[in-house]
């Protein structure tokens, strides 16, 4: 026995076990407890995972837009670390539009191929090393005749048709030093066939002899050609790896061997099939699987700012807003919805959130979950919100569902309609260059990078001073789409014929003389930010 | 109708117009921080001709990176005023100052020479505060120097607790002197003078404090070296076991006491059993939960194996609640807390028992609400405030307790696995380092040593990956082998996650002054590494300590350095600033 033939059956053996190995190692994980730590068990999850979208938080009774946002950051953050639902991405829930989506069986697909031709590589580069140092050619040419497998079952994503033809070239070469010369031959007509101008290198006597015969065969056998045709726009077609242009193509004088049409588009799988040229005139048309779905496109049936308040109104309870609600996660394509308010409790303040389930149609009211007022204990708090997030999406709360307006939306509103007393992280002005991406862009000493937009003039003095008592609007109804339901006529029925439009219009007029008067000799209103001086002592 | 309406909102929108030309307006921003920026005496990069920009940049949780920032040019030797107009109120603010080189064209331009920090600061309405930022030189280690240019240096001490603290200052207990011709600093003979002074490093003055000096006089009650120290939620350092000296060498005591920032004194705890059941040493504790302190002991020698073999949970205020066995005794090991909710995971890195260092890490996960499955220990042990249930009917009677306020509930699940290549090792360093992105969830192990006579350092890196599972194979290996090194990472700002190792023992017996920085690409799931700019002085350091400061420094101090023939107490610290 031949031990470095041996040596390579061995590896060969290893190559196949380790696969089997490592699935055997992995899937039952002998400390599964601690797989998937903290950010759950990616290989776990074999089918697509629900999404879940969140409605930004609304707030109430004078909550800070600064701790809303917080929350709303970590628990963001915290759902998708969890991994039991996806999160649907904000861009999706802002604009309402699913994002495209790719076929789960043509992304595995790729994905093989991809990893096997990485492996006929591997095969193809230890078998030139071994032909080269003139070893082991019968494993070397096992070893091309595998990388040749993997060539031609995949050859729609092979990109280097190169490397097919000089797997062949080589097997061609194996074959004569074992004696094989008729393989050698086959080897060399489908060589010669895939790249016409296929030369042996010098010094191979019997190869050049071979091709010669080879190359005469192959001549006088008819020849064929390949018309592709393909419907989608902008598709390229390659035969045998060479670029024809776009779709349709012919590729004419085809010698009779197999022959590989590949048609790519930047959207869609590439597409190929193997022809058998034996004189024909082969016609064929390449459907592409696109990996955008033309579905998606769909018009908005509902928009998010019809939805977006739902969560600030909380009638959760009436049909109108389930039935918006089931539309919207159907059109993002979102089984959970989730939607949360933002409000003060006795101590510090309260995250409530409800949770809409497209299967179910219904809401359901999470337990609330208490905050300290400066969010000192946020970590602890949004890991127990996300836990009742992934208790509800594992099993709907049907218990808990919202049959009446919840009451913290029916609290007193007197302290929700005080302004928020931390600032917005919005209101920071935009400001140049990072030097973390890029280097600081100042050029022109003393010239500093300062917010270039004034900070917001708004402040939460002259909010409370402006509207007068009497120009309160009449109370809204509770349901924010009441009003969508009603006729034209209902709205032509003009304002200006109201008595109480004109002593609006008075009071206004005179409320703001002399609100403009008193802010005229008030100081002016406190700035949200504040100055920070640097000395430099060298 | 149309224009009848428009005819209508005319004088509307008329008296609107001299309405909001009478807003007066927002005041100039009211003065919010005033930041000095100094440098070391010596190395400064303020004092680099290099150094052609100096930028600074508002960072806190709600401000985007780097979106508030000022460039100003730097002139060498002379004092620079910048100014940030317009910076949010809120808390947790803090400017980063760094220092730029030139390019060709005139213009900032990477690396980053120098950066400082000042620490966070809640900045309220009408509220002013002095704060400072040392600039530094980035991936070198820098002497602290406080304002009034004295450099900060401990009174030399090997074996004392450094705990960071919530005030952003980093507490030193306890520790030993070298015992006079000693050479091994693994035997516990080799250190004398075990001292009970606690000092206290502040961030912001970078200076020490002698907190056993009046007005504090906070003292160990007994002088300790090598005892283990942890953090609480609140503030509170728990400072558990350690060797005292009773007349008779070095043993190991079972004493707990507990650092009270409120009244800034060392207290003991006044429950029933005050005490850990097992005096240990060469041990570890751990706080268990974000929001409590609970604290878990584990391993350690002990008179017998008894200590080496348990755990025990301690709580400052309700003493010692209860034990659990491991799965075989472990001390000189690593533990690290992963924390999840409502709970985590002790990882119990390498060590070593009475058969050599030990090729395995244990994971005790436990639970505050029981939500572990049973495959481990099924005992439940729990507490309403006080009380805590820890006898052999507790099960039932923890059951009867749920759902009361205040009620705490522990089960744990050991679990063991193989440290990656099978590799035994005792004295490792380890840290769980994440930075807040996904994929970057890690716990490094790095060094030790293989055999139990600690003569053949280690130069493994091994990254055990919390969410595969499973080892990062690309991880490359130290350039020095290292037993007993000192690690840590820093937690700020873009350079958060950079892991530094140094010190440690060669196989020669010598410590190593070196520092190798690693840091984690988690997109191409690599690993890299590279030597820092300077090294520690004095040769460097075994059993020293490393603390991750608030500024994103990295705080070394402690330990002992050796020539492989006499140990020295070391007495300088360094702040490593990462790259």
């Amino acid at each position: 026995m031949n031990p470095v033939r041996n040596t390579w059956k061995r590896a060969l053996a290893w190559v196949a076990l380790v696969p089997f190995a490592l699935t055997t190692l992995v899937v039952p994980a002998p400390f599964g407890g601690l797989v998937g730590l903290g950010q759950g068990v990616a290989y776990a999850q074999t089918g697509p995972k629900d999404q879940l979208a969140i409605i930004p938080l609304a707030r109430r009774d004078g909550v800070g837009t600064l701790a809303t946002a917080r929350i709303e950051e970590y628990l963001r953050a915290m759902i998708e670390a969890g991994n039991v639902v996806q999160l649907t991405p904000p861009s999706v829930v802002n604009s309402g539009r699913p994002r495209f989506r790719r076929s789960g069986r043509v992304t595995k697909r790729s994905s093989a191929a991809t990893k096997s031709l990485a492996k006929a590589d591997q095969a193809l580069l230890a078998a030139r090393t071994m032909l080269d140092e003139g070893k082991n050619t019968d494993v070397a040419f096992k070893l091309l005749k595998a990388a040749l497998k993997r060539y031609e079952r995949h050859f729609a994503e092979l990109i280097d048709f190169t490397k097919m033809v000089d797997a062949y070239g080589r097997a061609a070469r194996a074959s004569l030093k074992m004696g094989k010369k008729g393989t050698a031959a086959a080897f060399l007509t489908k060589a010669v066939a895939l790249q016409p101008t296929f030369v042996t290198n010098r010094g191979e006597d019997d190869m050049a002899k071979l091709l010669v015969i080879v190359r005469g065969r192959l001549e006088k056998r008819r020849k064929g050609s390949i018309s592709v045709t393909c419907k989608t726009p902008g598709a390229e077609v390659y035969i045998d790896g060479v670029k024809l242009g776009s779709a349709p193509a012919v590729s004419k004088d085809l010698y009779a061997s197999t022959h590989y049409v590949q048609v790519r588009h930047k959207n869609a799988e590439p597409w190929g099939k193997a022809f058998t040229v034996r004189g024909r005139k082969i016609e064929v048309e390449a459907k592409l699987e696109m990996l955008e779905d033309p579905k998606d496109n769909i018009a908005l049936a509902v928009k998010p700012s019809d939805i977006k308040p739902f969560a600030s109104k909380g009638n959760y309870h009436t049909k109108l807003v389930r039935n918006f609600t089931f539309m919207f996660s159907r059109q993002i394509r979102a089984r959970f919805m989730l939607f949360g308010v933002v409000a003060k409790a006795k101590r510090g303040i309260e995250l409530h959130m409800f949770l809409f389930d497209q299967k179910m149609k219904k809401f359901a009211a999470l337990d609330p979950v208490p905050f300290s007022a400066n969010l000192s204990n946020m970590q602890m708090k949004i890991l127990e919100a996300e836990g009742h997030i992934r208790r509800a999406v594992q099993t709907f709360p049907v218990a808990k569902e919202v049959t009446s307006q919840p009451s913290v939306y029916t609290k007193t509103r007197a302290a929700a309609s005080a302004p928020a007393i931390v600032t917005s992280p919005t209101t920071i002005p935009p400001v140049t260059t990072t030097p973390r991406t890029t280097p600081p862009a100042t050029t022109t000493p003393p010239a500093t990078t300062t917010p270039t937009t004034p900070p917001r003039t708004t402040s939460p003095v002259v909010r409370r001073t402006t509207p007068p008592a009497t120009t309160q609007p009449p109370k809204t109804a509770q349901d924010p789409y009441k009003n969508l339901l009603k006729g034209k006529d209902d709205r032509d029925d003009s304002i200006v014929k109201k008595w109480w439009f004109w002593t609006a219009i008075g009071l206004v007029a005179a409320g703001g003389v002399t609100a403009a008067v008193i802010m005229n000799n008030q100081t002016p209103a406190p700035s949200s930010n504040f100055k920070v001086d640097v000395l430099v002592q060298p | 109708m149309k224009t009848q309406r428009m005819r209508l909102l005319l004088p509307l929108l008329m008296l609107a117009t001299p309405l909001s030309a009478c807003d007066p307006g927002v005041a100039e921003p009211v003065q919010g921080l005033a930041v000095l920026v100094t440098g070391p005496l010596s190395d400064s990069p303020l004092a680099d001709p290099e150094s052609a920009f100096v930028a600074v940049v508002a960072e806190a949780p709600d401000i985007p990176p780097d979106q508030i920032q000022v460039v100003q040019p730097l002139v060498t030797g002379q004092p620079t005023n910048l100014s940030l107009p317009a910076v949010p109120y809120g808390f947790g603010r803090q400017m980063r100052v760094e220092l730029y080189s030139k390019d060709v064209n005139g213009l900032p331009t990477f690396p980053v020479r120098g950066r400082g920090r000042t620490i966070p600061q809640d900045v309220g309405q009408g509220e002013t505060f002095l704060v400072s930022a040392y600039v530094t030189k980035t991936n070198a280690f820098a002497p602290p120097i406080s304002e009034a240019k004295q450099e900060a240096l401990t009174d030399g001490r090997v074996g004392a607790a450094v705990v960071p603290m919530l005030d952003n200052g980093v507490l030193i207990a306890g520790g030993a002197d070298p015992a006079a011709g000693a050479t091994d600093p693994f035997d516990p003979k080799s250190w004398t003078g075990f001292k009970t002074t606690v000092l206290r490093y502040g961030t912001k003055e970078r200076q020490l404090f002698n907190l056993s000096a009046a007005p504090f006089n906070a003292s160990l009650s007994v002088g300790r070296a090598f005892l283990a120290g942890a953090a609480g939620f609140d503030g509170t350092v728990v400072l558990s076991g350690g060797y005292v000296d009773n007349g008779a060498g070095p043993e190991p005591t079972n004493l707990m006491e507990f650092y009270d920032p409120k009244s800034n004194n060392i207290a003991k705890s006044t429950a029933g059993n005050p005490v850990l059941e097992f005096a240990r040493a060469r041990h570890t504790i751990t706080r268990m939960f974000d929001d409590d302190n609970y604290f878990m002991v584990i391993g350690g020698k002990g008179a017998d194996d008894k200590a080496a073999r348990t755990w025990e949970i301690w709580h400052p205020t309700h003493g010692r609640i209860t034990a659990g066995e491991l799965s075989g005794p472990r001390w000189n090991h690593a533990t690290v807390r992963l924390p999840e909710k409502d709970g985590g995971y002790m990882m119990l890195v390498g060590g070593e028992n009475d058969a050599g260092p030990i090729n395995n890490f244990e994971v005790i996960r436990y639970d505050r609400f029981g939500n572990v499955s049973f495959k481990g220990n099924t005992k439940v042990t729990c507490c309403v405030g006080a009380t805590c249930e820890t006898g052999a009917d507790s099960n039932a009677k923890c059951a009867s307790l749920k759902g009361q306020q205040g009620y705490s509930e522990f089960r744990w699940e050991p679990l063991l696995r193989e440290l990656r290549g099978g590799v035994a090792r005792t004295l490792p360093a380890a840290a769980y380092v994440h930075n807040g992105a996904p994929r970057y969830n890690l716990v490094y192990i790095v060094g030790g040593f293989q055999d139990a006579k600690k003569t053949q350092p280690l130069n493994r890196i091994d990254v055990f990956d919390i969410e595969t599972g499973g080892w990062i194979e690309t991880a490359p290996t130290l350039e020095g082998a290292r037993g007993a090194p000192v690690m840590g990472w820093s937690t700020a700002g873009a350079q958060r996650g950079q892991v530094i190792v140094t010190g440690g023992l060669d196989a020669s017996g010598k410590t190593m002054a070196s520092g190798e920085v690693l840091s984690y690409d988690p997109v191409g799931r690599k690993l890299f590494r590279e030597w820092t700019a300077n090294q520690l002085p004095a040769g460097g350091t075994v059993f020293g300590h490393a603390v991750s400061l608030s500024t994103g420094k990295i705080f070394i101090a402690g330990g002992a350095s050796s020539d492989g023939a006499s140990l020295k107490a070391n007495t300088s610290i360094r702040l490593y600033n990462p790259k």
